[in-house]
């Protein structure tokens, strides 16, 4: 019965997903599309909490944006046509490899860093959640993903004017492309690239807390869904410039709300919901290979250069000054954990260090393209004693079993940020003072939305597939049980 | 016992675990003897016994290995000298039922071929597996 509702949900889906693609996407945006004047090119977001829009405005601009790049328009921002002058070469390539180092965050970073962590017995399938979210993400990012995050809408939801990235266009012949107007100056599929391996790396983060005790098919399940009905509304609200946190002034430059407090909180839900593994609590659960964990930690360290710098969007003063606090606070979060750690249990872990360094990245997330050297050491040491204490004080105190510890280190460090951010952005560097009460509403209200919506995701995935192996199969690991193979 | 006796003893343990593996193997196929490996660690009058049988099979292998089990064992370092010899497994069966349940040390890959290691002794592999209940961090 399961099988067959989950089944009769997936034809439906491709067949929506047929009829409307057509091969003459292309043509039909250009026809579609107004001729590039003046007055479409660009409407600059007017929150700066849109990470990309002081690129707009920035004064080492290239020549390549042409003039009336920064004339207001009152309709709300839509994707346009522009000429390929318009196109910054530096600052397209800056946000190709940014692209490319955010994927490579999750694979392989993420599969390795929490492949490591799990026994034996589940590292293929652990690694393969962070794998099969790229390919799932990938797909519905661009079949409606983007459009409801970056498409005009409401304040709560944008539109589906991309749907199948309809109207994304490139013609050569005609020297024409289209551009999001959040960056203007360059093309609209790299943005939407960029903006793609965002959309990857959320879910593939909330498998953590999950793990090795999942169905594959359920998993499947709930990263489609949660991406569509979760990351994507949320993005929307705070980074397109209609979004109703964006308006309101809350400050994320890279995803601290977006990413980090989004996939925390979904994965504590998931964890409380799916319960605890078979013995949590009653016999060790130690990693099998911490060697795996800090290759994938350190992939993550390098990869975040392109999370944070890369939003400021344009290869320019911005990103330098993102890519250095993003530097100082992994390293101090890191080296805080170690402090406290040692301090506390007399040695200091490999896995305590490496957990440091993705709390201290966590935490500067959302500021790194406001706060400066200073804001970056306080953010950075505040989220690694706060991702120790959540991690094993917390953890212990309130018995919840997240198997990697999603919720200890991103969630709590992802809200040290969100709300430090307030305390330490720079006018100088963002263009915007913060403002921790501003702050706090968008941790909450993304907290809020993030919990109630996990948990309808997964009644509703319950109910059609269960979310749960039997307890033999946990028993024997989901690498033989699921995948029919195992590590030796 | 310091950790460098520990270490030791660990490793002459292994050690005779794996003649006694070998000795078992040649004894049974030369002369049909089955031997129990777990009862020579644990009761020197069975291990003397064993050895004894072995020692006068026809076998240069075998004696060399008597030689070095003869030593491990009962030399002036040997571990039925180091230290007082385990009681015998059916004692053992007899200890009441949570005494191997919950005070025993989990087994975990250090502790392989039954190497006693001190319990509470901080950084010992059971310590640390001990350590990943309930946590991970």
């Amino acid at each position: 019965m399961k099988i067959c509702i989950a089944s009769r949900l997936v034809t439906s889906t491709l067949l929506v997903v047929a009829l409307h693609a057509t091969p003459a996407i292309a043509q039909q945006s250009i026809a579609a599309e107004p001729p590039a004047t003046a007055s479409g090119l660009v409407a600059p977001a007017e929150s700066s909490s849109v990470p990309f829009a002081p690129a707009t405005l920035r004064a080492d601009q290239p020549a390549a944006q042409p003039p009336s790049a920064s004339l207001p328009d009152a309709s709300p921002a839509r994707p346009m046509l522009v000429d390929a002058s318009a196109i910054s070469a530096g600052d397209t390539a800056w946000m190709l490899t940014s692209t490319a180092l955010v994927l490579l965050m999750t694979i392989p970073g993420v599969a390795l860093f929490y492949g490591g962590m799990v026994r034996k017995k589940n590292v293929l399938t652990t690694m393969l959640h962070s794998f099969v979210a790229v390919c799932i993400v990938s797909v519905l990012w661009a079949v409606v993903g983007y459009s409801i995050a970056f498409s005009p809408g409401n304040a709560f939801i944008g539109g589906l004017d991309r749907f199948m990235l309809h109207g994304l266009a490139f013609v050569k012949e005609a020297g024409k492309l289209t551009v999001h107007p959040i960056l203007p100056a360059i093309p609209e599929s790299v943005f939407m690239m960029f903006q793609m391996t965002f959309a990857i790396i959320t879910p593939a983060l909330i498998t953590g807390a999950f793990a090795e005790r999942m169905k594959f098919s359920a998993m499947i399940a709930f990263i489609a869904l949660w991406s569509v009905l979760v990351y994507a509304p949320v993005a929307h609200w705070v980074w397109d410039p209609q979004g109703w946190l964006a308006a309101a002034g809350v400050l994320d430059f890279a995803g601290g709300t977006v990413v980090h407090i989004n996939a925390g909180i979904s994965g504590l839900v998931a964890a409380i919901i799916i319960g605890p593994r078979t013995g949590f609590g009653k016999e060790p659960m130690p990693p099998h290979n911490l060697t795996l964990t800090v290759i994938g930690a350190s992939l993550l360290w390098i990869g975040w250069f392109g999370f944070n710098a890369g939003s400021a969007g344009a290869a320019d003063g911005r990103a330098g000054m993102a890519m250095l606090v993003t530097q100082l606070a992994a390293a101090t979060g890191a080296l805080a954990w170690m402090s406290v750690e040692w301090a506390r249990r007399g040695k200091p872990s490999v896995l305590g260090l490496a957990s440091g360094a993705v709390a201290g990245l966590v935490g500067i997330t959302p500021a790194s393209g406001f706060v400066g050297i200073g804001g970056a050491l306080v953010i950075g040491a505040v989220a690694g004693v706060a991702a120790y204490w959540a991690s094993t004080s917390l953890k212990a105190m309130l018995g919840y079993d997240d198997s990697l510890d999603v919720f200890g280190v991103h969630a709590v460090a992802g809200i040290v940020g969100a709300l430090l951010t307030g305390v330490f952005a720079v006018k100088a560097i963002g263009g915007v003072d913060g403002n921790i009460a501003l702050q706090a509403i968008g941790v909450v209200a993304t907290a809020g939305y993030a919990a109630v919506a996990t948990m309808l995701i997964l009644a509703i995935v319950d109910f059609t597939i269960g979310v749960r192996v039997a307890p033999e199969h946990e028993q024997n690991g989901l690498d033989i049980q699921e995948h029919g193979e195992h590590v030796l | 016992m310091t950790a460098r006796e520990q270490t030791t003893v660990a490793e002459l343990d292994t050690q005779a675990f794996a003649l006694m593996g070998r000795l078992h193997v040649i004894l049974r196929r030369q002369t049909g003897r089955i031997t129990d490996i777990e009862y020579m660690r644990i009761d020197p009058q069975y291990c003397r016994h064993v050895l004894g049988i072995a020692s006068q099979v026809e076998s240069e292998d075998l004696h060399h290995i008597c030689e070095r089990l003869q030593e491990i064992y009962f030399g002036p370092d040997g571990l039925f000298v180091r230290q007082p010899p385990k009681p015998p497994l059916l004692g053992r069966m007899g200890a009441p039922v949570h005494a191997t349940t919950v005070d025993a040390p989990v087994p975990s890959a250090g502790s392989r071929t039954g190497t006693p290691l001190p319990p509470g002794a901080a950084g010992q592999p059971d310590d640390i597996d001990r350590a990943y209940i309930g946590r991970l961090r």
